[in-house]
């Protein structure tokens, strides 16, 4: 039986409400409905948190200015340590990287991370928020947000691989078919091949099909050090790292080298630096399961291209084969990621959450068979913040 | 200004954020919105990693040395290097289906982002006729400069095939 890593951080309990754009309950009932579910899993009372770290992206997009000033009054957080943390759409799992930071070093041994989204409660402006990432003098008056950004993204990599929009089909059908899975997912309704092109397009080439949902919920999680941890109860973090690139989408286009707007060079820096640190030599061989941040299906090639599950320009041919179906080879999303689940501010750490169920077995509806080592990733901004997680059973250490 | 509602027996809390602020363009962004009234896009070298960059900086995030005062002009015409055709209504911009390129400038290192002009964008099926990664296109500049990046748009050279 392999011993408990004394080094590494250890996710022991996870919460999470159900997602919709619009719930009835207020935010702080959502933070602490996910946060009470958390420590039950982890089998932990309030008392026992030495730090919380609290998730959460802009606050125009729910609307409360600063929830961490209120956080206090709703979470065990008199009296410890608590840092908010942002950076767009990676914002969860950077909160979970945090938290990873604050056992290794000795600074606490138990830590809650927590945020919640509520976007469904914003009756007009989402996007003109979205467009505030980008520079006022010279990018904020062009309409670029999160869909044209992805659009751009998305005209590049067709470009370079050669592939149509057309192949790309499958990836949505398969995704949104996982949603259905998941009781807890936002979007529970499959798609046919017939209906992603039957959809609207926002931006070319990018349809609505093919769009994540604004999602409202929460989600927490409870970290701790390997003292605290029950070997066969726990989701070792065996490796996190993050990377940031430019803020400038045309500095990853012309003379950029690797580094280009049609790939995810920030993701697959933080995925070399994650492996390096999990003792992963071959992930495409080594990895059982992924949870990546797709929430647009035209990003998915790109990231686990990035992520280094197949070699450039190969994922989409993958799919089609069936490599990333629920009962393939290396599942991809089981859950339905990003694309049926989008709560800004925590859909980092439900990737990493949901990772980290997979491989406790605790995924019910939708557990694969083997998750002895899986990927949770987060990403932000107009890509400029990649994190990425490999989590594992402890006999999986036995390995590395 | 909060107010409270009951909808369907749900108590909801109103609430509105209308802010305005006007930004300091910056030193270096001050200087490239001047020249474009003069029909000119200029750029700044990094001394160190030699990349011409556009929109100009003065710094060099990858190297975070100081670019060089000499700007150079870039331009004004340049290669596609990715487009999109928006066709969602999106609030405060203007009614689709309009075009945006991030086009190259002939002699920078990075590709600068506007709106497109130009195109017959009705049909999608055959926007790669008009307009592909590789295009070249020009920087066309609008006679009542106004000192923002909107002072000129892309169009793609009429050399290009185009759709009727």
């Amino acid at each position: 039986m392999t011993s408990k890593p004394q080094r590494l951080s250890g996710i022991v309990g996870v919460g999470m409400t159900r997602f919709k754009t619009l719930l009835p309950a207020s935010f702080w009932d959502l933070i602490q409905e996910a946060s009470v579910q958390a420590l039950n899993d982890a089998r932990m009372e309030p008392g026992d948190i030495d730090a919380v770290v609290f998730a959460q992206a802009p606050d125009p997009l729910h609307g409360l200015g600063h929830p961490e000033y209120t956080a206090p009054d709703f979470l065990p957080m008199a009296g410890k340590l608590s840092l908010r943390v942002h950076t767009g759409g990676a914002t969860g799992a950077s909160a979970v990287q945090m938290g990873d930071w604050l056992i290794r070093s000795g600074r606490a041994r138990r830590v809650l991370v927590v945020g919640a989204e509520k976007m469904g409660d914003n009756v007009r402006g989402a996007q003109e928020v979205l467009n505030k990432i980008w520079d006022p003098p010279y990018e904020s008056a062009l309409p670029l947000n999160t869909i044209t950004m992805t659009a751009l993204q998305a005209c590049r990599y067709l470009h370079q691989t050669d592939t149509r929009i057309e192949e790309l089909a499958s990836i949505a059908v398969r995704l949104r078919g996982n949603g259905v899975r998941n009781s807890k997912a936002h979007l529970r309704k499959p798609l046919t091949h017939d209906e992603v092109f039957d959809s609207p397009v926002l931006a070319h080439p990018l349809r609505l099909s093919m769009v994540c949902p604004r999602s409202s919920g929460a989600c927490a999680v409870v970290m701790s050090d390997a003292e605290g941890a029950p070997s066969d109860d726990v989701a070792w973090v065996r490796g996190i790292a993050a990377r940031t690139n430019t803020y400038f989408m045309g500095d990853k286009m012309g003379d950029c080298g690797p580094n280009d707007h049609g790939r995810q060079y920030e993701t697959q820096l933080a995925a070399e630096d994650a492996y390096r640190q999990a003792g992963i030599t071959d992930p495409a061989k080594q990895v059982d399961v992924a949870e990546p941040y797709v929430p647009f299906v035209t990003q998915e090639p790109m990231t686990l291209e990035s992520l280094g599950l197949c070699e450039p320009g190969e994922s989409v041919r993958l799919s089609e084969k069936g490599m990333w179906d629920y009962n393939g080879k290396l599942p991809v999303s089981p859950s339905g990621g990003v694309l049926c689940t989008n709560p800004i501010s925590v859909s980092g750490m439900l990737r990493i959450a949901e990772a980290a169920q997979q491989v406790r077995r605790k995924a019910g509806d939708h557990q694969v068979d083997r998750a002895d080592v899986a990927i949770g990733a987060g990403q932000g901004g107009s890509i400029q913040f990649s994190v990425v997680s490999v989590l594992g059973t402890t006999s999986s250490l036995a390995n590395a | 200004m909060t107010q409270a509602s009951t909808d369907s027996g749900q108590i909801k809390i109103s609430s509105s954020w209308a802010l305005e602020f006007e930004h300091a363009a910056g030193h270096a962004a001050e200087r490239f919105l001047r020249a474009l009234s003069d029909g000119v896009l200029l750029a700044s070298p990094c001394p160190q990693c030699e990349r011409v960059l556009c929109p100009p900086r003065d710094f060099c995030e990858r190297c975070f040395v100081r670019t060089s005062d000499d700007w150079q002009e870039v331009g004004p015409s340049g290669v596609v290097e990715a487009f999109t055709v928006v066709h969602a209504a999106f609030e405060g911009y203007r009614k689709p289906p309009y075009g945006v390129a991030y086009v190259r400038p002939d002699g920078a290192s990075t590709a600068l982002g506007n709106f497109l002009e130009g195109l017959n964008l009705s049909d999608l099926d055959t926007i790669g006729d008009a307009i592909a990664i590789g295009s070249r296109a020009t920087a066309v500049f609008t006679d009542s400069p106004q000192q923002t990046i909107l002072d000129f748009h892309w169009e793609v050279d009429g050399d290009q095939e185009m759709t009727s």
